[in-house]
């Protein structure tokens, strides 16, 4: 039964639970045994065990009827920057080490009401800044395909959640491709969604004009009924787009089952971007993708996107930047730990902050202030915001002459921990093929492409137009069929 | 760019953290490489650009305001009223 669950999708699992083949009950501690069990990949920082175990029992008891949402009974995690309520949220910060969230964020809300299963909380990188998950105060997560390497950040916990069988599905945050690179050294799906798809009410900010959330999964199906789930309009945040919730799933059985050969769409390849600095095997990885996709009918162009090379340093101005100012609300007053070393106010904010900050964080705070002050703020954080304009136009440019823009999620797979930690410019490289989506507000659907020799995996993203997630989805649902292989793997025996 | 002690106690202060002794060093090598590397930004011409300050895509309405100014003793140009809080003009 394990074994079924493990490599069952949701519309497999809603099957069995209204079947009666498996209990809710049951199908919550088949999962939470296996968290149990994989304490050393680090992947939780809270398990909610009797919470899930409740409401499993209130969900058997109500029962699971044929009309009821696909997801009732079915068991998710959520990155621990998700506030559920009654429950810690760390954002895997010493500062907000016993902090109890007093209500659900959006995502949290429309999960429960839906009837999903809260499992727990997941590890991430610190206030989402980190592109390896060793920026977390509970240490790294470690990479279920090889336990020497990383797990990519910041949502690593949530990558590695799904990709090791911990929780069927869980949700991340993309600021700078925080959803992405940790599903491609998972060998799983993530999708950042266009900006304002996705409520941000209850996701603890850290760059308020580019932080989204997005689903991590490990087959199509999975995105795209959780992406539906949470998606639309909140009017508790303003940034929200007003369109309602997507129904991409539907769109998935009713308009693409048996008709894939009729979908054919322009592809476009930064070739510039790719020419330098990729692994040959993550290159060749590529090129598969690129022969699976002709077989099926599409068209590829290059397309030039002349300012995506100047992406990296317009992100670590602009991210930074607001940062800096979000993160001002952890004083030591309101949220969290208090130093007990001071002498006066100004002393218990900058002990709080100076004890309760990790590294990078402190890093970023620092650059951001830098950027904004008085001085700087016109050669750095006004020019790079005038720049992001431009990426923007590029890409708008670009989909003039092709629907979906293909590209590697990262240069390289999961590297060593530790590889990279004493040099922060060589850890944001990694960014380098996800950030210009986040500056540009685009959705990118991140999806598995096999594995390398070593038997890492290897991922590749689509990225689209603004609220064009459909046609991300159609793409990667066809490779599905095409290459079942590169999909629902398990990253245990 | 050089990032001196100076600069960094400015940056410390602005953002209420507090360097240890031995850190500041190695915090301004880390910075001073970063900013070299945006130092490519300079090469751009933004000229006539707009900035792109947040990342909304369609247009969105602003909510009207709650009506809870009827409720202070003291209203000025639809605004709630306090004695000065600056000293001096």
């Amino acid at each position: 039964m394990i074994v079924d669950v493990l490599r069952s999708s949701i519309p497999d699992i809603a099957k069995m639970l209204r079947g009666k083949k498996i209990s809710c009950r049951e199908l919550t501690n088949v999962f939470l045994k296996r968290i149990k069990d994989s304490t050393k990949l680090n992947a939780f920082i809270t398990v909610m065990e009797k919470e899930s175990v409740s409401r499993s029992e209130a969900i058997d008891k109500e029962g699971i009827k044929n009309s009821d949402d696909i997801l009732k009974g079915v068991p998710v995690s959520l990155k621990d920057i998700f506030l559920v309520e009654g429950v810690r949220n760390t954002c895997a910060s010493k500062i907000l080490e016993n902090y109890v969230a007093p209500y659900d964020a959006t995502v949290t809300k429309r999960l429960k009401d839906r009837g999903a299963v809260v499992l727990g909380k997941t590890n991430m990188d610190e206030f989402a800044m980190g592109s390896s998950n060793e920026n977390s105060f509970f240490g790294p997560v470690l990479n279920p395909w090889d336990n020497k390497k990383v797990a990519g950040g910041s949502s690593g916990g949530s990558a590695v959640a799904v990709s090791a069988g911990l929780s069927q599905i869980s949700f991340g945050t993309d600021t700078g491709g925080s959803v992405r690179l940790p599903a491609s050294y998972n060998g799983i799906l993530a999708l950042r969604p266009t900006y304002g798809r996705v409520s941000r009410y209850g996701m603890v900010a850290f760059s308020s004009s580019l932080d989204q959330a997005g689903p991590m999964a490990r087959n199509v199906d999975d995105l795209a009924i959780a992406y539906d789930a949470v998606s639309g309009v909140d009017h508790k945040d303003s940034t929200t787009s007003k369109k309602g919730p997507s129904n991409v799933y539907e769109h998935l059985i009713k308009n693409m089952a048996g008709k894939e050969k009729t979908f054919s769409r322009c592809i476009g390849i930064p070739r510039h971007l790719i020419e330098k600095g990729v692994d040959p095997e993550v290159a060749s990885s590529m090129d598969e993708v690129i022969a699976a996709l002709k077989k099926l009918g599409f068209k590829f162009k290059d397309i030039e996107l002349p300012h995506a090379k100047y992406a990296l340093d317009v992100y670590y101005i602009i991210s930074p930047a607001e940062a800096s100012s979000n993160l001002s609300r952890f004083d030591g007053v309101r949220y969290g730990y208090r130093s007990k070393g001071y002498k006066d106010l100004d002393g218990l904010y900058k002990s709080s902050r100076r004890e309760g900050f990790g590294d990078e964080v402190k890093r970023r705070i620092m650059l951001g202030t830098f950027v904004l002050s008085a001085g700087y703020y016109d050669a750095y954080f006004a020019k790079a915001a005038r720049v992001r304009t431009l990426i923007k136009q590029d890409f708008e440019k670009a989909y003039e002459g092709c629907d979906v823009i293909l590209l590697p999620t990262a240069p390289t797979t999961a590297f060593k921990i530790g590889e990279k930690t004493d040099d922060p410019l060589t850890m944001y490289l990694n960014d380098i093929f996800t950030i210009p989506a986040n500056l540009a507000s685009l959705p990118s659907l991140a999806f598995p492409s096999g594995q390398n020799k070593a038997g890492m995996p290897i991922g590749m993203q689509l990225t689209g137009r603004h609220f064009d997630e459909e046609t991300l989805f159609s793409v990667a649902w066809m490779l599905q069929k095409e290459r079942p292989e590169w999909f629902n793997r398990v990253s245990v025996k | 760019m050089i990032i001196d002690e100076h600069l960094i106690k400015k940056i410390t202060e602005l953002s209420k953290l507090e360097m240890k002794v031995g850190e500041t060093k190695k915090i301004s090598e880390q910075l001073a490489k970063i900013l070299e590397h945006m130092n490519v930004l300079k090469e751009v011409n933004v000229d006539g650009v707009e900035p792109m300050f947040h990342g909304c895509i369609d247009q969105h309405e602003l909510r009207v305001d709650e009506p809870v100014v009827f409720n202070s003793d003291v209203i000025a140009k639809g605004f709630f009223s306090v004695p000065n809080i600056m000293s001096g003009e």
